[in-house]
């Protein structure tokens, strides 16, 4: 279930005030654990059992790091549990498929039968969650969790489980520990999270979407305008779409006294590529940072290495989306776009005397250019897109003027919020009247049907 | 965002100053950050707008039912409309004709209906015609219960079309799913149709708006304005107007003809063949079991309910098959007579009169009110205060 289904209210509305009543209780713990297995099992009746795989093996892991001094084999364990039910699960078409196309350019015959496993959702990030504990635990940045119902609530727990945020050990854990103290203020806040992640996804994402699969589904039949409009589209449809779910994702932890972190914020109001990597995915960007790049050297040793660390873990990063080459080249994109932008973007000149709108626009028009191959079905259709933008010629569009609008408007909303203007927003009456239109809205004007987020098939 | 620039700094929560204090964390990229009364000002706010909407709608858009009007087949799914037109004949002394696509006229236009002809033998706007085209009594029963309250205390004459027994697939009690009419009217959970396999997620939406008026009122919109999609998919369709230009405020016709537009010559002349359908039980028909429950809604708000049992074409039934119904039907009849609903079986018409196997032609429903208006059960029906 998704939270912004009427299976997921019922389902809160079930869990909710019993979660309450036990949060001071042994049963804390157990309860959520349970919801959390049940929220899992209702896209799957399999998956807990994944879930429950990976949950034993990163606690077995720990425990063992705990009890001797030769941590680096079981921290193995971990790295190659998890790593390899990703492979599993994630990257063995991609990779059969390319040694198959390789023996074929060979001129063998042979081909290996292509595996048919369906991605699991969210495998992706807990797995990533559960090894923020068994490699901070390794690091000695986080303690051992004796028990194993907490730990694995930790790694189960609902808000986070199918699209992160990818939290760490540190800080969920952590909170986990200890009662928490609900307040109505809580609940507030919680509700004040949910209602936007629903109106980003309901009204925003969910329309962009269909004007961005008509064009991607048949980019030939498409002109240079319709191409670029829904390159655009998409690139606020994967915003609205994925920092949607995160805010609902924060707002349901929120109602529950938890604390989750920031995952977006307002990434298109970046000044440069490497301010958007602050801004977007937070969670999985400052994952790669602390177990990839520092890991790898960072830029403690020398600028080549620094460039190569970073590009290196741009395209890693770029496959952790998906398992096809498309991926692949979108994070080498975007980890190219840092090897050239970084100088520049230290610069004084570049800090001080670029108009910051002239940067914002350049980072949407970069990170736009780089979605077409993230979004694309295929490599083909990426490069026809390119292709046809580059050979421009007016047809129209077709875009919806009212869409562009409410983007526009959106847009605006960002920038007076990151700008001297913002106090205009803070009043009481302003922030009211912001939520009643963003719930009537939704009322009024949501798509029918259920529709799938873009993360849940990473 | 630093969380002391907000007006609702993170160490106000009275958590944050506890012992078990919750690590720093940024609230949201936006300020759209309420407090707990600010919530509930809100609240009042979105349930006065909710309430408000469908009511200041029947102000602004014009709705003048004459005396053989019938929801237009293209709002035949507006259950907002039909609710309206409740309320709009309840004060009127009309009895009201319920039934599927019979009552509703699907091969006559609405001055050729069981209604017209009750009316024109009554000499006056006497009966109003409520049929929903295509509603079988699984669906029927969900509309009385949730769209159908202001009809409470008035004269109904139900109409109970036999067809929809016929056959497990027309009793819905097949194990495959298929697509049938007014899935939104069907009961989401219990009793279990088998046939309906809508996701947990959208029976659950669908009975939120049962009782939300503003959504069926949203729904009235998409129907009557925006070619029955939602706002989005119009939008896409028509990406340079303007949405709010859409909005005429003038619903469609009552007569404008289903589409495609039904072939209105006897079954004979189209060439149909007879049929042999299996039937199913009464006593195992969902559908029957649907019927009796609107019959015992309406009953429990203190409607006074006749039914008619029929027309149905037996001529186009195949001979093993009749047998069959005329059981069914004699089974239906003793079950009214048990529970004291008054009805009437009109006497089979001439099979020219119909243009299938339920649905009279023009004549044929002036010969059923004919033979209805005689009844002397009907009679004392119609008499009764």
């Amino acid at each position: 279930m998704y939270f912004q289904t009427w299976t997921f209210a019922l389902f809160f509305l079930l869990f909710w005030p019993v979660y309450l009543l036990v949060k001071g209780t042994r049963l804390r713990i157990p309860w959520l654990l349970a919801a959390s297995y049940v929220f899992y099992a209702s896209l799957n009746p399999l998956y807990p059992i994944l879930l429950l795989y990976a949950t034993t093996v990163d606690y077995v892991a720990v425990t063992g790091m705990a009890k001797t001094r030769a941590k680096t084999p079981w921290l193995l364990l971990s790295l190659v549990s998890s790593l390899g039910l990703l492979g599993l699960f994630k990257y063995s078409r991609l990779v059969v498929e390319t040694l198959n196309a390789l023996l074929g350019q060979c001129g063998l015959s042979y081909a290996i039968p292509v595996p048919g496993m369906i991605l699991p959702v969210g495998l992706s990030f807990f797995l990533f969650q559960s090894l923020t504990y068994t490699i901070g635990h390794y690091r000695g940045e986080v303690e051992r969790e004796p028990n194993f119902l907490r730990y694995a609530a930790f790694v189960a727990f609902f808000p986070t489980l199918l699209m992160g945020p990818i939290e760490r050990a540190r800080n969920l854990l952590s909170q986990l520990r200890q009662p928490p103290a609900v307040t109505w203020h809580d609940g507030a806040e919680g509700l004040s999270l949910f209602v936007v992640g629903l109106f980003k996804k309901l009204l925003l994402a969910d329309f962009l979407a269909l004007y961005v699969d008509k064009v991607y589904a048949a980019p030939g039949h498409f002109g240079s305008p319709a191409l670029l409009m829904a390159t655009f589209a998409f690139a606020w449809q994967v915003y609205f779409d994925f920092s949607g779910y995160t805010d609902m994702a924060r707002g349901v932890a929120r109602a529950m006294g938890i604390r989750l972190m920031l995952n977006f914020n307002n990434p298109y109001l970046a000044t440069g590529l490497g301010d958007f990597w602050r801004r977007w995915h937070i969670s999985l960007s400052t994952w790669f940072r602390d177990y990839l790049y520092i890991p790898l050297g960072g830029n403690r040793r020398g600028t080549l290495s620094t460039y190569r660390n970073m590009f290196f873990t741009m395209v890693i990063s770029g496959l952790w989306h998906g398992a096809t080459w498309n991926f692949a080249l979108w994070g080498a994109i975007h980890g190219l776009g840092r090897v050239f932008t970084r100088k520049l973007e230290e610069t004084a000149f570049y800090r001080d005397r670029v108009p910051g709108f002239v940067k914002r626009l350049y980072v949407f028009l970069f990170v736009s250019f780089a979605w077409i191959f993230f979004r694309a079905e295929s490599f083909g259709d990426a490069w026809q897109i390119v292709a046809r933008i580059a050979a421009w010629a007016w047809t129209d569009p077709g875009f919806p003027i009212v869409l562009l609008a409410l983007v526009a408007a959106v847009w605006l909303y960002e920038a007076v919020f990151e700008c001297r203007l913002r106090a205009i927003l803070q009043p009481a009456p302003v922030r009211i009247g912001f939520a009643v239109v963003l719930v009537v809205c939704i009322a009024l004007f949501a798509r029918s049907g259920v529709q799938p987020f873009i993360y849940s098939q990473f | 965002m630093p969380p002391s620039s907000h007006p609702y700094p993170e160490t106000r929560s009275p958590a944050a100053r506890s012992p078990a204090a919750k690590p720093p964390a940024a609230f949201g990229s936006n300020e759209i950050r309420l407090s707990p009364r600010q919530w509930l000002i809100a609240a009042a706010i979105v349930a006065v707008v909710f309430a408000a909407l469908p009511a200041a709608w029947e102000r602004i858009e014009s709705f003048e039912p004459g005396p053989d009007y019938r929801i237009p087949y293209r709002l035949g799914e507006d259950y907002w409309l039909y609710r309206r037109y409740c309320r709009r004949v309840c004060p009127e002394e009309r009895t009201l004709v319920v039934g599927d696509s019979v009552v509703w006229g699907h091969y006559v236009s609405s001055h050729e209906t069981l209604s017209h002809y009750l009316n024109e033998l009554a000499g006056g706007e006497r009966f109003a015609n409520l049929g929903l085209d295509g509603i079988h009594p699984a669906a029927l029963a969900g509309l009385l219960e949730d769209y159908a309250r202001d009809l409470s205390g008035k004269r109904v004459l139900l109409v109970c079309n036999p067809l929809w027994m016929s056959s497990p697939t027309h009793d819905l009690q097949s194990d495959k799913s298929f697509s049938f009419n007014h899935p939104r009217l069907v009961p989401q959970f219990f009793p279990r149709i088998p046939c309906y396999k809508e996701p947990l997620a959208n029976r659950l939406g669908i009975v939120v708006e049962r009782h939300v008026p503003l959504f069926a009122w949203v729904g009235h919109l998409r129907n009557a304005y925006f070619d029955n999609s939602d706002f989005a998919a119009w939008l896409l369709e028509h990406p340079g107007e303007n949405p709010a230009a859409a909005v005429t405020l003038e619903l469609p016709s009552p007569d404008e003809p289903p589409s495609p537009p039904p072939d209105a010559r006897p079954w004979t002349v189209k060439g149909l063949k007879p049929f042999n359908p299996p039937w199913v039980e009464l006593e195992t028909s969902l559908q029957w079991r649907s019927f009796c429950r609107g019959i015992e809604i309406l009953r429990g708000r203190g409607n006074r309910v006749f039914v008619l049992v029929g027309p149905f074409n037996e001529p186009m039934l195949d001979p093993r098959s009749l047998d069959t119904y005329r059981r069914r039907k004699a089974e239906i009849g003793a079950w009214l007579a048990r529970h004291e609903v008054p009805h009437y079986v009109p006497a089979p018409l001439a099979s020219e009169l119909y243009a299938d196997a339920s649905h009279p032609l023009a004549e044929g429903y002036a010969e059923i009110a004919g033979q209805l208006w005689a009844e002397e059960s009907f009679a004392a029906f119609c008499r009764k205060d």
